[in-house]
């Protein structure tokens, strides 16, 4: 069904950088030089989680025309507007996380959130944004953290859910440590730098095999966060999984508890039940929606997961989730949709409502002079 | 060494063995004459998947210029190997080039996952190399490119090939899931061996880029769903609404593979003058034409010598038939 009300908050769309020209008046000299003397600016930075010209990648009906010269006329004119948003939270999965070169790839990061910042933030007050790291040197990922981290507008801290390593891992937790600190909220996207094989038994064959399994590397990182005590460690550090699907999640909760019940002296910091700290400290966007089309069977499911407070509105634009403008799943509550597409949103991007009050606060003052 | 003998060797001029050229194609379309309509139609939708985070750039990004040498960059366009006439000037006659041993790193499916995909991949590269290089020039050698991760299909190429004397290697990837010692791939071994053929192993590199396309049409509604087909193809495409705007884009691009242009258009300047102009700078550059009348002729001597024309109304299916046969010439076979 269509979003009954407007002003929502839509916490998984996508934007992209339209090619590495545009990136290199935020780099340095060297890279600069480096970019365009190597050719790596003669090419596209696609991730291979997402081929461009897939049917899955852009919705056949976004999928921009030459005609369409400004990409944020685009964005307006297909996912602003059309679904009344009051807020579009985007994530810009560029290519260059997947880059062996920890140097060429902070760089890269860098121009892309001042890009991010100054050709979409500036000229779009609906839209947020994460900050894209180079998660294979933390100490690199937490200085672009602390130079973005100033923008209010920047409301989360951008990981693939298959990277190097389990992200669970205290060698990230510098990443964490810094989100913590500046109230930014951890979001892990779907999507490989195939450092390894998607699944622990070896490489794969499709792409839609790849797409599948993504649910699955979801669990992985939920269980590595709990094994490794992550949510004790940083108690004010939101985690968010983007385009991860929800239906698996209840199955999830009953095996990580039941195994915690049995052996939980092995991580003797995991002091709460694993069911707990999920409802309390994971949120997980809304599409793709992978339960069937009866409202009874994922209402079956709601209840399994039994929290109203974990789904976060998502369009996950311009990937090819649902048609037309049915974004919600049928059977939903009125009292549901409002918490999925609103307050749940507040609640896990505290700097939402900070950068809203910041702009009230700069509005009045403007009508005060 | 005594001294008759030096002199002799002094007089004749020494000629070289290369045992690693690589050829490449311009973009995945030089492979779809060799490819099932199935094939061309997956490539030109989800492309290929091999075990890298990246599509279109490697994971280390080579040094200046791509790793390759400036001046080997085609002038018309297409990566440095993708220029058979290029590589003849510029390498195989001033070098002395007795042999030239082809390795076909790109595209060979050495390292695709879809097991399906690399078999067509495997044997269009093979089928490419024979009449991209090896019928133009006796020197070039073919190597026989299979997949480590399916021995079968390699055991089968190797067969097909073997009596072939244009292919004098079998080419494997290093970079197979699995160590290439393990038994499962001894059936490849042996099928070189009973083929006389030596195995050789270079690491398969992932280019990128497709051909870019300048659309000049001043009827926004017709250029918009010109536009629109050949996208979908896969190309990418800039559009101009007279020939002025196109000259303007020729004269800031150099990137532009092929010339789509009416022949009758307001604003001054017909289809042929524009090509007329676009020949000074860019006498290569593929130029189609089209129009709604049925006479060509207004196109005048350019369209009789280098052009194409296709008739309003066209289907997509001949367009796209048309650009392929104007993109991919069919190598001349050299006596």
């Amino acid at each position: 069904m269509k979003l009954p009300l407007d002003g929502a908050i839509d916490c998984d769309a996508h934007m992209s950088v339209p090619n590495v020209a545009a990136l290199l008046p935020f780099m340095s000299d060297y890279w600069r030089d480096q970019i365009v003397n190597r050719y790596i600016d003669r090419a596209g930075f696609n991730l291979m989680s997402y081929p461009p010209r897939s049917p899955f990648t852009v919705r056949d009906d976004w999928r921009p025309t030459s005609a369409d010269k400004d990409g944020l006329d685009v964005l307006r004119r297909d996912l602003l507007d059309p679904f009344r948003l009051s807020t579009a939270i985007c994530h810009t999965l560029h290519g260059s996380i997947a880059l062996f070169n920890e140097d060429m790839g902070a760089e890269f990061c860098k121009a892309v959130n001042s890009w991010v910042a100054r050709e979409r933030l500036d000229r779009e007050p609906r839209l947020r944004a994460s900050i894209l790291v180079h998660a294979q040197n933390p100490a690199l990922a937490v200085e672009e953290i602390e130079r973005c981290a100033e923008d209010p507008r920047f409301v989360a801290v951008l990981l693939p859910v298959m990277g190097d390593n389990p992200l669970g891992r205290r060698l990230y937790w510098p990443i964490y440590e810094a989100c913590e600190r500046h109230g930014l909220s951890l979001a892990v996207h779907a999507g490989s730098t195939y450092r390894h094989a998607p699944t622990g038994a070896g490489w794969t064959s499709f792409q839609s095999e790849d797409y599948v399994l993504q649910s699955s590397a979801f669990e992985n990182l939920i269980v590595s966060f709990l094994a490794e005590g992550v949510f004790q460690k940083f108690q004010d550090l939101k985690l968010v999984c983007m385009e991860s699907g929800f239906t698996w999640l209840p199955t999830l909760i009953w095996r990580s508890s039941k195994t915690w019940r049995g052996v939980r002296t092995e991580v003797p910091w995991l002091d709460r039940v694993p069911s707990e700290i999920i409802r309390e400290r994971i949120r997980l966007t809304l599409q793709p929606v992978d339960a069937p089309r009866d409202p009874k069977i994922l209402n079956r499911i709601l209840e399994q997961i039994a929290s109203d407070d974990m789904l976060l509105f998502s369009t996950d634009y311009p990937h090819s989730q649902f048609d037309g403008e049915d974004v919600l799943p049928d059977g939903l509550s009125d009292e549901l949709i409002r918490k999925i597409a609103i307050d749940n949103p507040l609640a896990a991007f505290p700097r939402l409502a900070s950068a809203h009050a910041g702009q009230k606060e700069q509005n009045r003052q403007e009508n005060v002079q | 060494m005594n001294a008759p003998l030096r002199e002799q060797k002094a007089a004749q001029k020494l000629m070289i063995v290369d045992c690693d050229i690589h050829p490449i194609q311009r973009s995945a379309k030089d492979l779809y004459p060799f490819l099932s309509k199935h094939w061309r139609e997956h490539l030109e939708t989800f492309g290929g998947h091999v075990r890298q985070g990246l599509i279109e750039q490697t994971m280390w990004p080579r040094m200046m210029a791509a790793g390759q040498r400036a001046d080997a960059y085609p002038a018309q366009g297409g990566p440095p190997g993708s220029d058979f006439e290029l590589m003849k000037r510029q390498h195989l006659d001033v070098n002395g080039v007795e042999f030239g041993m082809l390795v076909a790193l790109s595209k060979g499916g050495m390292e695709e996952r879809n097991p399906d995909l690399a078999r067509a991949l495997s044997s269009a590269v093979n089928d490419w190399q024979l009449e991209a290089w090896v019928k133009r020039d006796a020197r070039l050698k073919a190597g026989i490119v299979v997949t480590g991760e399916d021995p079968a299909h390699a055991v089968a190429e190797i067969e097909k090939r073997a009596g072939d004397p244009s292919f004098a290697q079998v080419i494997l990837s290093p970079r197979s899931s699995e160590p290439l010692g393990r038994r499962k791939c001894w059936p490849i071994y042996a099928a070189a061996v009973r083929a006389g053929l030596p195995v050789g192993l270079h690491p398969a590199a992932i280019p990128g880029g497709s051909e870019t396309l300048l659309v000049v049409e001043d009827d926004i509604r017709v250029r918009r769903v010109a536009v629109n087909r050949l996208h979908a193809m896969g190309y990418e495409v800039i559009e101009a609404g007279s020939g002025a705007e196109a000259l303007a884009v020729l004269e800031a691009r150099s990137d532009i593979d092929l010339l789509f242009t009416d022949v009758v258009m307001p604003g001054g300047m017909l289809g042929g003058e524009l090509a007329r102009e676009v020949r000074r700078s860019r006498p290569d550059l593929k130029i189609l034409f089209t129009s709604g009348y049925a006479e060509p002729g207004i196109a005048g001597k350019e369209l009789a010598e280098t052009g194409s024309w296709l008739k309003k109304p066209y289907t997509a299916m001949q367009l796209a038939v048309r650009l392929r046969e104007l993109l991919d010439p069919v190598p001349r076979v050299r006596a």
